[in-house]
């Protein structure tokens, strides 16, 4: 029963299976060869190049359409120079009274929502009370249903209730959206933050308000910045909601984009977007020079 | 630690919000969905008459039809942006903190802040100012005017929410698995693509599910993009919700389809939930 030992063969192989892939010759190797890597090398770069170039061409076509001097929308890339769309958005009270509104209301939810939102979260990093994930499952519903749906909902509320101010009911409905966003932004900025500085500040004579003001403010600074930014970003952003919550006389800038947007598809709107992708340009560049998009992001446990 | 009786205050101003501007809304969208619709009155309705006939209507065309599409081309939209996004987020991952690496994230954050309007517009403007499109399109024998061609357009504008989010999360997934395992796999033989593929690719098999689920949650609530993009021949519920509120105003029909929709999303939520929870491999 026993193989006798000349049976046994010291090759790498058993006569019946092939051999190890490192025993052979390239052109052997089949789907581990050099041509097969050499072809998913190229389709891996093409895959990449392409998905990058379909990201970047609309913004390309809304900067380049925006200074079409052309009256009117041709194809693209524009013949002449011309900066007379974004005079016209200047001159446009209909847009120009939406940007206003989006600014106040975005202003007003971001400082709401970064109030609001930070104390909620100093509150679950600090405290363990019996259903503290209850609670926080329900911070953080908004993210779970869509924008469409809130913004109904509040309408039917904010008409129910009497709630006539647009401004009101725009803030409203926006802070809701915002709010999760900051409260997770600042808790992870606070996770990060040992409590034992909170209590040496305590030990050394500070009280509860100085403690936050010196100590743990500036250790969650990070938090607090990117999650107001974002509180923003989803202010100045929405559709779905303003659409609800806007009347004839006060709506966003969005609002009145889209309104438009669904008449004709007028280069004023490309000057419009123009201006809003710089802005957020400046946005991201910021953040970056400010927090460092790595830290944003993290580098996971084997990062280099 | 416990909390004293005065750091309570600390979640009143979230909870004062959140209940009235969240909770009672959902509330109010429950209550009027059971309410029978009286035609023609504006604004809320006066009178309340409990049925079942919202939900019951929604069983049937054209509700199903509308529900098909956003199902359908949310699936496209979120498979063909895991595709797209895993190359370049594998790429990010494995590169050391160099310029590329930092603009490549600062690309994709950027696209993530940016206004969905300002991709929305220029993708119409795209296919309006470039006659070379509409010719690859008609080519393949799908009429500029035709619905199928909307249903092109909306994937397009799904996948320039989904591929950012997408990327930036399986930048996460890849980032956690040891490149040391790849290095491994090709020390044995193992060609490069074959070793990403059965091993990296398998081990952040988890992101890329909840990156789907994620891509698939965002797609079935978009809004603003089948609303430009649809051209009014696709739409999603989110639209038809919208439609019964602004021109067809009937408040019962537009809640249960909310309620139908929010329960959806909840589903494909908890989804992601499971899949994410560690419990879930054994």
């Amino acid at each position: 029963m026993t193989a006798p030992l000349s049976d046994i063969s010291l090759k790498s192989a058993s006569t019946s299976e092939s051999p190890r892939m490192s025993t052979r010759s390239p052109g052997q190797r089949g789907v581990h060869g050099r041509s097969a890597d050499r072809i998913a090398t190229v389709v891996f770069a093409g895959t990449i190049i392409v998905t990058l170039a379909f990201l970047a061409a609309p913004l390309v076509v809304v900067l380049g359409m925006s200074v079409d001097s052309r009256q009117f929308v041709s194809t693209f890339p524009p013949p002449g120079f011309s900066l007379q769309w974004y005079q016209s958005f200047i001159d446009n009270p209909y847009y120009i009274s939406g940007l206003r509104t989006s600014l106040i209301v975005g202003a007003a939810v971001m400082v709401i929502s970064t109030i609001a939102g930070t104390a909620a979260a100093l509150f679950l990093d600090r405290y363990t009370i019996r259903g503290k994930a209850a609670v926080e499952a329900f911070i953080f519903s908004p993210f779970l249903i869509p924008a469409v749906i809130l913004g109904f909902g509040v309408f039917l509320f904010t008409a129910q209730a009497g709630i006539r101010n647009p401004y009101a009911r725009l803030i409203g409905g926006h802070t809701i959206l915002a709010m999760p966003f900051v409260v997770r932004s600042v808790m992870s900025g606070l996770s990060g933050i040992s409590p034992l500085y909170r209590e040496a500040a305590l030990t050394l004579g500070a009280n509860e308000w100085y403690a936050f003001k010196d100590v743990t403010l500036p250790l969650a600074k990070t938090g607090i910045v990117t999650g107001a930014l974002f509180s923003l970003a989803i202010s100045l952003d929405d559709v779905a909601v303003a659409l609800f919550l806007s009347d004839t006389r006060v709506y966003t800038l969005p609002v009145a984009l889209i309104t438009q947007m669904r008449v004709s598809f007028d280069l004023t709107i490309a000057a419009a977007s123009s201006v809003i992708t710089l802005a957020t340009l400046f946005g991201v560049i910021g953040l970056q020079r400010w927090i460092g998009l790595d830290k944003v992001v993290g580098r996971g446990v084997h990062g280099q | 630690m416990r909390p004293s009786k005065s750091a309570y205050l600390l979640l009143m101003p979230v909870g004062l919000v959140l209940g009235a501007f969240f909770l009672v809304p959902l509330a109010l969208l429950l209550y009027t969905s059971f309410n029978t619709h009286a035609p023609g009155t504006f604004a809320l309705a006066t009178t309340y008459e409990f049925t079942w006939a919202n939900y019951s209507r929604l069983l049937g065309p054209p509700f199903t039809r509308y529900l098909w599409l956003t199902f359908k081309l949310s699936v496209i939209a979120s498979a063909l942006g895991l595709a797209l996004g895993y190359p370049l987020a594998y790429l990010i991952a494995r590169r050391r903190s160099d310029w590329v690496r930092t603009a490549l994230l600062g690309f994709l954050i950027a696209m993530l802040f940016l206004s969905v309007i300002v991709r929305l517009y220029g993708i119409g403007l795209a296919f309006l100012s470039m006659p070379a499109l509409r010719a690859v399109v008609e080519a393949i024998g799908v009429p500029f005017a035709s619905s199928t061609m909307s249903e092109i357009m909306i994937v397009t504008g799904l996948l320039h929410v989904t591929i950012p989010i997408v990327t930036l999360t399986l930048v996460g997934s890849v980032q956690n698995v040891n490149p040391m395992l790849e290095e491994a796999a090709r020390v044995l033989g193992a060609s490069r693509w074959f070793s990403v593929l059965s091993i990296t690719v398998r081990l952040s098999i988890r992101g890329l599910i909840s990156g789907f689920l994620l891509a698939f949650t965002l797609s079935m609530a978009a809004f603003v993009i089948p609303l430009i993009l649809g051209r009014g021949n696709v739409l999603f519920v989110s639209n038809l919700v919208y439609n019964r509120f602004s021109q067809i105003v009937n408040y019962p029909s537009a809640a249960a389809m909310s309620v139908v929709l929010m329960i959806m999303g909840l589903v494909a939520i908890f989804a992601v939930a499971r899949v994410s929870n560690p419990r879930w491999q054994r």
